[in-house]
């Protein structure tokens, strides 16, 4: 196995079994009300049939660029978990990408350091 | 086996705990006379079981999920793509280590088809969120049904032969070996028609975000036939480019409101756990009926998405 190969490993396993572990336990802290939460569980659960645009509307939530730093509400906490999971990729990417620059293999390290700025762009929104 | 079966029971237990937290009030019962913990937990054990029956059928959760979901509850297209971006990179984020291990998964590879995969899936996302639902639905349809004859029709290569690899792949050095375990023999391979590949993979990734789908469907046949990587490779590979598309395509989703904690939590955690199972289980199995029935069901979700767009249901 490559040393490139590890590295991948480390993060994937790191951050999928971190950001399903955390989903998993905010999760539970929002169904159980312990931390307030801006959408209660049952009235999210009377808009999923309608659009998200609806959704927003509805409940008046807005999910400006950073709204992640929102968690004081259990709501955007629950959400902001899956986001980590969302997010395994990038560390991963960064961290090939350094050790390939490292190695003087510019045009993966050029590629891993490209697909990090389109989830970078996809993450400002 | 059984640590897996009982964690199953333990977050049965635990996803009905909101109940008792909040008590049922008259705004927890949803208009179709469930309260909402009921649809969790319902949801909970329909993708523990389409975790199992992906794995034995050889399909990905993944694109199992969206139709199939959306055609069973009560929750709108939005949420559902949204929740099977993250079922999908769930599992993908799961298996890649174990891939990336064996050999199996080539990062080299991976990389020029995830850049033009991430793209897309960002175009697709937004595109997908931005559409009317109906057009959403029609589209689904057409492109499931796409899907299984694909499916059903595309040839697979288990070690397809490249001549010569070409100049672009030779010089990013996409090539490798791997001890295959059912022949016991070791595997050189290398690829072509990196280029068209790449536009290809940009595709992929647009629909993939667009539906909300997992894309090891169109990934294994584009790196198997068009690439010329052996079969073992393409599927492993696939799913290391899933694990990193995946996440541009589900932060769109995010970032839009289109992820509901109380839809995506439960289906990622069962479609984890059931693919856990259906791997163990897969050596116990009838994979071809079993492939056979999810077929159907396919067949079926992708006419209902058609016809609920179109109107007619």
């Amino acid at each position: 196995m490559e040393v490139d190969d590890k590295v991948a490993i480390k993060w994937f396993r790191w951050m999928g079994a971190g950001g399903l572990v955390l989903s998993l336990v905010v999760f539970i802290i929002y169904i159980t009300g312990l931390i307030p939460s801006f959408v209660p569980p049952s009235d999210s659960a009377a808009l999923w049939s309608g659009s998200s645009k609806e959704y927003l509307a509805e409940t008046g939530l807005v999910f400006t660029p950073g709204w992640f730093r929102n968690i004081t509400s259990s709501y955007f906490l629950s959400t902001a978990a899956l986001a980590v999971l969302a997010s395994t990729a990038l560390p991963t990417l960064v961290a090939l990408g350094v050790r390939w620059f490292h190695k003087r293999e510019f045009l993966y390290g050029s590629m891993a350091l490209m697909i990090s700025v389109v989830l970078i762009v996809a993450i400002i929104g | 086996m059984r640590k897996t079966i009982f964690l199953g029971f333990l977050l049965l237990l635990l996803f009905s705990a909101g109940v008792f937290a909040e008590g049922v009030s008259e705004n927890s019962v949803i208009p179709e006379g469930m309260p909402w913990w009921g649809w969790s937990l319902l949801l909970f054990a329909f993708c523990f079981v389409l975790g199992i029956t992906a794995i034995v059928a050889g399909v990905g959760g993944g694109i199992l999920y969206v139709p199939i979901v959306s055609a069973i509850f009560p929750f709108h297209l939005d949420f559902v793509r949204g929740a099977g971006l993250l079922v999908a990179l769930a599992g993908a984020v799961s298996a890649a280590p174990r891939l990336l291990g064996s050999g199996m998964a080539s990062l080299r590879l991976a990389l020029p088809m995830a850049l033009a995969g991430s793209i897309g899936s960002l175009i697709g996302a937004h595109i997908g969120l931005a559409l009317p639902s109906h057009v959403v639905e029609v589209s689904l349809g057409v492109v499931i049904i796409f899907i299984v004859a694909l499916m059903l029709l595309a040839k697979r290569a288990d070690y397809p032969v490249v001549a010569a690899a070409s100049p672009l792949s030779f010089r990013l050095g996409i090539s490798g070996t791997y001890l295959d375990g059912a022949t016991g023999e070791t595997v050189h391979w290398k690829i072509h028609r990196l280029i068209p590949g790449f536009f290809l993979f940009f595709v992929i990734g647009f629909m993939a975000g667009m539906f909300g789908l997992g894309a090891g469907w169109a990934n294994v046949p584009a790196l198997n036939l068009l690439l010329g990587a052996p079969l073992k490779v393409s599927v492993a590979t696939s799913i290391l480019i899933i694990a990193i598309n995946g996440s541009a395509a589900s932060w769109v989703y995010l970032n839009q409101g289109a992820v509901l904690p109380v839809i995506a939590v439960p289906s990622v955690v069962g479609m984890m756990l059931g693919t856990r199972i259906g791997a163990k289980m897969l050596t116990r199995s009838r994979p071809a009926a079993i492939r056979w029935v999810v077929i159907g069901f396919l067949i079926l979700a992708g006419l209902r998405s058609l016809l609920a767009g179109l109107g007619v249901l």
